[in-house]
């Protein structure tokens, strides 16, 4: 019986870029597979197209550019977490990336996958809208920069048009003295998080909150940013009282929903929760910085 | 050197670490076809139409089952029907396809073609129209008067209703010194053993009809085959190869009238096999049970009276319903006696898909609701939970009040003893343990199960086995014994070469084929090892006499003269007269005489009995329990193999722990689709979540199980719920009346504590 | 298309649909139906093999993918005797009904190649993604445990 998609192997980013002006209407990109390959797998995804973009050496790498981490839509979950130069640079990435999976599925699966993949409850989309990030998209038609708050549109979705591949993510480097956490809720180890809550913090001259950044993972069908809840804290004191009120409005900005696991109003409370622990967690680092 | 005690290695090890071993999917006929269902997408609907003319015309396909084209002669896919254990009236509620369907995922077809793909393809061209039925999926609902009928002959959609009565429960209540109250809801646990059940069946040119499958119970198989297609049993082969898993999915029927359908349609051998999305929808489950339990109990602690009302759903068969209903009685009513009983249990239809056997086999959700009344009576008593238990649990030399057997081998005490010791229970005092938000406690159970299911009311519990000695002889023992991971095909070697005299490596276990294996019922109810191998033991006994009788003969001495050991056969007190058995073995062969025995299972039964000890952690911002350390103590008889049965107890506390802290299988509430179809959203214990587990093996020899052994496989299932949450309840105070578990529910127990 | 590549050390070329998975390439048609497939979407780890000797789900991976490559399954583990892993799993009754072992061998094989003296902890980050539901994995961390230097 013939095959239920034309595959394509391309072996450059041009080749890539070429085969979805032709196709991309009908294409899926097969990057790691890792979450692509399971909805082929039980019939929930059912491209006509196949791209398989494995072989672009060109989109793995890792490297420091002018206070921009920029890493290669190809890069490796498992060559994030054995990078030196991210772990000293972007502690928050690695530290995430120990939470995904596990070793064999890190193997295989890639940051750009990961990204454009755009499942809510992964705990990079959260990452790079925390780390207000930007993905470079490619086409026929030229470059463009999407910013990681534009780049999740909805559940699953992206704003990547059909001839689009996303051949990088920017991070732009934190100011050394600010903290950072990711807080986790998950049912076993190495499970998609229950919740999950991304703190940045930095601190002014007299202690007081200078910036603040939270973002929640798998309470939303996107990465929900808590605009109001971290602007609460600017020019507040650090306290855990502060914290706890952070948490509370985060929780109301927040739009879980409930599935087999848990409840909307449990993943609310627990928005308010991690959000006071990860606060917690990055102010330590803050002042450690 | 003897075999019974020592932990040999599995026979079976070296075929599956090498990747040798072969299941049912990994089997190849020629001319095989390749075969998967269609399956419902609702809950209950008539099907008013099935077209499957553009399926059959594509190219490849060689058969496509439906209602419209199978017969209709009724069965039921569990055992009860055939091992009895209580009349049914609605048991054989199942035929091969339906003009109905009565949950989300029930077959509506099966198509047979050259490969999975052309088949898929047969399947998405099948085009079914349904006249949509209202559905209900709780039992409770399903018990109203308006409720949608599951069954049109069946009344109030109850499959099975069990009253058991003893004394006067009301007077003895109101009397009592203390009465407890407590009442509990169970999850729909999976078996989610790891092998996707196939089967593959041939119904060859001769007319047999030949079926490879992962069956716990391959001649019941043969006997259902046989009557639905109306065939001689010496017509139908069973044969099990290597299983990956089963924890009771796979008791009587799986796959196999439909394979065997297929294969009679298009004289082919088909295999037919489920994804893993169908064992989630399919493929049976725990069922899911309300249990309200009153005890009334005497200022000593001895219980007085006891009403339990227990509705469990069924799903949309009775299957294994009605019994694993009956079965509860057994964890109720033995280990702590209670002159005054009122037991009303009930298995109803639901239009959710249908629960079976599962290891344990109701033991999880009785004890979940039987061990955390005995440890608030507790409480309230001021007693310690282990004393309050030694004082009244059921006695050595006592008779077991519900099937009235002598209890002649109990290691409770010493499992109560050595428990205890090992997880320091006497801190228990101290705690709860605060440290920040965490709460930390100890909390324990206990349990009584049974080897086995003989002497139980109208049960037919048989085991036949064979041994042959060869004519050099090595040995060969056969029997339907089934191993599904549990080892039998070790332990029961192990036996048998013990009771031959002959070194382990000389004895030899045959397949699992109904052809050449002597009747058994099959793998459930931790019969295996205890009845297979007393009739191993038996047999072997059988040749052992017949050999010291054809050496008394050749010795011309008496046969009380002889003795059997290591392969030697002597005369007793003499050094010089005496033959090997190989040279005896050998003298018959000559003459023309094989030595076979025979042994069939007596009928006996000896309850194992088993106590957990749990330690946890209870984060009381989140609900999360973390399991410190988790201890059991489990009185087996006698440990055949030592790390067999103990890697089994392991198994089985992995299985309690998912029942007490992870698994459910939840169904939509409108649609009554399985809302975990993957191993991502059903989630089972895995390497990192695992707590540190100790066993203890406690061995208190029955008089009646094969060198005293008693049935070890499922007890380690029942009380870990129960430990756990009486160790939260340490913990934080809360009480918990739901599994699993999870964080919200024990959240929310602990804010409603707080208001 | 046309593939070309190492399984178990052993040269094999095939022509194969694109759509055709890696393990069912191997079960299928090499016949090697030692790598099992317990779920098809990654979970269980049943399927595991390794892709020029890293730990990879054969049932996420089209076999087209691996062109060039070097696969080695459990068949291809040990040779006529069993390797010192294999042994310690047999000795160490890690093994029930089997059906999780060869992905469980794979799986630890790729941990002890880069990491001879694992640790108990190293051991049970490297199984995470092995799902095995008859042992409760105690005996399974204790055979790799064993065979490892540490």
């Amino acid at each position: 019986m013939a095959a239920t998609f034309d595959y394509f192997r391309a072996t450059s980013v041009a080749e890539a870029v070429e085969l979805l002006a032709q196709r991309g209407g009908d294409a899926r990109v097969l990057a790691g597979g890792q979450s692509l390959m399971p909805l082929i797998n039980m019939r929930l995804a059912r491209p006509a197209v196949l791209i398989d973009i494995n072989r672009v050496t060109e989109l793995s790498s890792i490297h420091l550019e002018n206070g921009t981490l920029s890493i290669g839509a190809m890069t490796r979950h498992s060559a994030i977490e054995r990078s030196d130069l991210v772990h000293r640079l972007c502690p928050l990435l690695s530290e995430s990336t120990m939470l995904i999976g596990y070793p064999s599925i890190r193997a295989r699966a890639t940051f750009g996958g990961s990204m454009a993949h755009a499942d809510p409850a992964a705990e990079y989309p959260s990452v790079a809208v925390a780390l207000d990030a930007s993905l470079v998209a490619v086409s026929k038609r030229g470059e463009r920069r999407i910013a990681a708050s534009e780049f999740f549109s909805g559940l699953l979705t992206t704003s990547l048009a059909d001839d689009e591949l996303l051949t990088r993510v920017d991070l732009p480097l934190a100011p050394a003295n600010e903290g950072w956490a990711y807080e986790e809720l998950a049912t076993r180890p190495g499970d998609y998080a229950t919740v999950g809550v991304v703190a940045r913090l930095a601190l002014d001259a007299n202690g007081r909150c200078r910036h603040a950044s939270l973002v929640c993972t798998s309470v939303g069908p996107i990465p929900i940013r808590a605009v109001r809840a971290a602007a609460s804290l600017l020019g507040a004191l650090p306290t855990p009282d502060a914290f706890d009120a952070a948490g509370a409005m985060a929780a109301d900005e927040v739009e879980p929903e409930s599935d087999a696991l848990a409840s909307a109003a449990y993943k609310r409370s627990m928005t308010r929760v991690l959000t006071r622990r990860a606060l917690a967690v990055a102010l330590d680092r803050a002042r450690a910085a | 050197m003897t075999a019974v005690g020592r932990s040999l290695p599995k026979r079976d090890a070296f075929e599956k670490v090498t990747g040798t071993a072969r299941y049912t999917a990994d089997l190849r006929l020629p001319g095989m076809l390749y075969a998967r269902f269609l399956r419902s997408p609702h809950a209950h609907a008539r099907i008013t139409n099935i077209d499957t003319r553009a399926a059959q015309a594509l190219p490849g396909i060689h058969a496509i089952l439906t209602h419209a084209n199978t017969i209709k002669k009724r069965y039921s896919d569990g055992k009860s029907d055939q091992l009895g254990l209580l009349p049914h009236p609605h048991n054989l509620d199942q035929v091969l396809f339906d003009d109905k369907v009565r949950y989300v995922g029930e077959a509506v077809a099966v198509a047979a073609g050259v490969d999975p793909r052309t088949v898929q393809h047969a399947l998405e061209l099948i085009d079914v129209e349904y006249e949509l039925l209202p559905a209900v999926f709780d039992a409770l609902q399903a018990l109203e008067p308006n409720a949608p009928r599951i069954h049109d002959h069946v009344q109030h959609n109850t499959a099975s209703h069990l009253p058991v009565s003893v004394g006067d429960v009301e007077t003895a209540m109101r009397d009592a010194y203390v009465v407890v109250e407590h009442a509990v809801s169970t999850s729909r646990q999976k078996q989610a053993q790891i092998e996707r059940t196939a089967c593959l069946a041939h119904w060859d040119e001769s007319g047999r009809v030949n079926v490879w499958s992962p069956t716990q119970t391959p001649h019941l198989v043969k006997q259902k085959l046989a009557v639905l297609f109306d065939l001689p049993q010496s017509c139908v082969r069973v044969v099990n190869p290597h299983i990956g898993g089963s924890f009771g999915a796979t008791m009587g029927f799986t796959l196999e009238p439909h394979a065997v359908a297929l294969s009679r349609a298009t004289g082919r051998p088909v295999l037919l096999e489920l994804s893993r999305e169908e064992m989630f929808s399919n493929n049976s489950s725990r069922h899911p049970m309300y249990i309200s339990l009153a005890m009334g109990f005497a200022r000593d602690g001895h219980p007085v009276a006891m009403k339990v009302r227990e509705i469990a759903n069924t799903g949309a068969y009775a299957s294994e319903g009605p019994d694993v209903v009956a079965a509860t009685t057994a964890h109720f009513l033995r280990l702590y006696p209670c002159p005054n009983v009122m037991f009303e249990g009930t298995s109803v239809y639901t239009n959710a898909p249908p629960a079976g056997g599962f290891r344990g086999y109701g033991g999880p959700q009785a004890g979940f609701a039987i061990e955390q009344v005995i440890d608030i009576a507790a409480e309230r008593l001021q007693l310690d939970p282990v004393e309050l238990r030694r004082r009244i649990c059921i006695r050595k030399g006592s008779v077991d009040p519900l099937f009235h057997l002598p209890v002649r081998s109990c290691g409770l005490p010493e499992c109560f003893d050595r428990g205890s010791e090992r997880i320091d229970w006497l801190r228990r005092s101290s705690m709860p343990v605060a440290n920040g938000r965490w709460r930390r406690g100890l909390g324990m159970a206990a349990v009584m199960w049974v080897s086995g299911t003989a002497c139980l009311p109208s049960t037919l519990d048989t085991s036949v086995a064979t041994v042959m000695l060869l004519e050099d002889g090595s040995a060969m023992l056969h029997c339907a014994a089934c191993d599904m991971g549990t080892g039998a095909r070790t332990t029961l070697v192990q036996v048998a070469a013990d009771e031959l005299g002959l070194p382990f490596e000389r004895v030899q276990i045959g397949p699992v084929d109904t052809d050449v294996t002597p009747f058994e019922v099959g793998a459930h109810g931790s019969r295996t090892l205890f009845a297979a191998g007393n009739a191993a033991r038996l047999a072997a006994r059988d040749v052992c006499d017949q050999l010291l009788a054809a050496a008394a003969a050749q010795l011309e001495v008496a046969i009380a003269d002889l003795t059997l050991e290591n392969s030697i056969i002597s005369v007793r007190g003499t050094r010089d007269r005496s033959l090997s058995v190989a040279a005896v073995v050998n003298a018959a062969y000559r003459r023309g005489h094989q030595f076979i025995g025979r042994g069939e299972s007596p009928q006996v039964n000896e309850p194992p009995f088993g106590a957990q000890f749990a330690e946890v952690e209870v984060d009381t911002e989140t609900g999360l329990v973390r399991v410190l350390r988790l201890v059991a103590a489990h009185d087996v008889g006698r440990a055949i193999n030592p790390r067999i049965v103990e890697g089994q107890v392991e198994g089985a506390l992995a299985q309690g722990l998912g029942f007490a802290l992870l698994e459910d299988m939840p169904l939509d509430a409108e649609s009554g689709s399985p809302q975990t179809l993957t191993f991502a959203d059903y989630r089972i214990p895995t390497v990192s979540w695992m707590p540190p587990l100790e066993v203890i093996l406690v061995e208190d020899p029955s008089p009646s199980g094969p060198f005293g052994a008693k049935g070890a496989g499922e007890m380690g299932l029942g009380p870990t719920a129960a430990a756990i949450a009486n160790a939260i309840h340490n913990a934080t105070g809360v009480r918990m009346s739901e599994v699993p578990m999870s964080p919200q529910r024990v959240l929310a127990a602990l804010n409603a504590a707080r208001a | 298309m046309k593939l070309a590549l190492h399984v178990n050390e052993i040269l094999v070329e095939r022509d194969v649909e694109p759509d055709v998975t890696l393990v069912e390439f191997l079960r299928a048609h090499l016949e090697l139906t030692g790598t099992h497939v317990g779920c098809n979407n990654g979970i269980c780890g049943s399927c595991t093999v390794l892709l020029n000797g890293e730990a990879v789900r054969a049932c996420l991976l089209l076999a087209v993918q691996v062109d060039g490559a070097s696969i080695t399954t459990v068949e291809g583990l040990g040779g006529r005797q069993l390797n010192p892993l294999q042994q310690a799993f047999v000795e160490y009754g890690a093994v029930q009904c089997g059906f999780c072992i060869p992905g469980m061998l794979v799986t630890a094989t790729a941990l002890l190649k880069s990491t001879p003296d694992a640790t108990r902890a190293q051991i049970v980050t490297a199984l995470e993604g092995n799902l095995c539901r008859c042992t409760g994995y105690v005996k399974i961390i204790e055979a790799v445990a064993a065979a490892s230097a540490a």
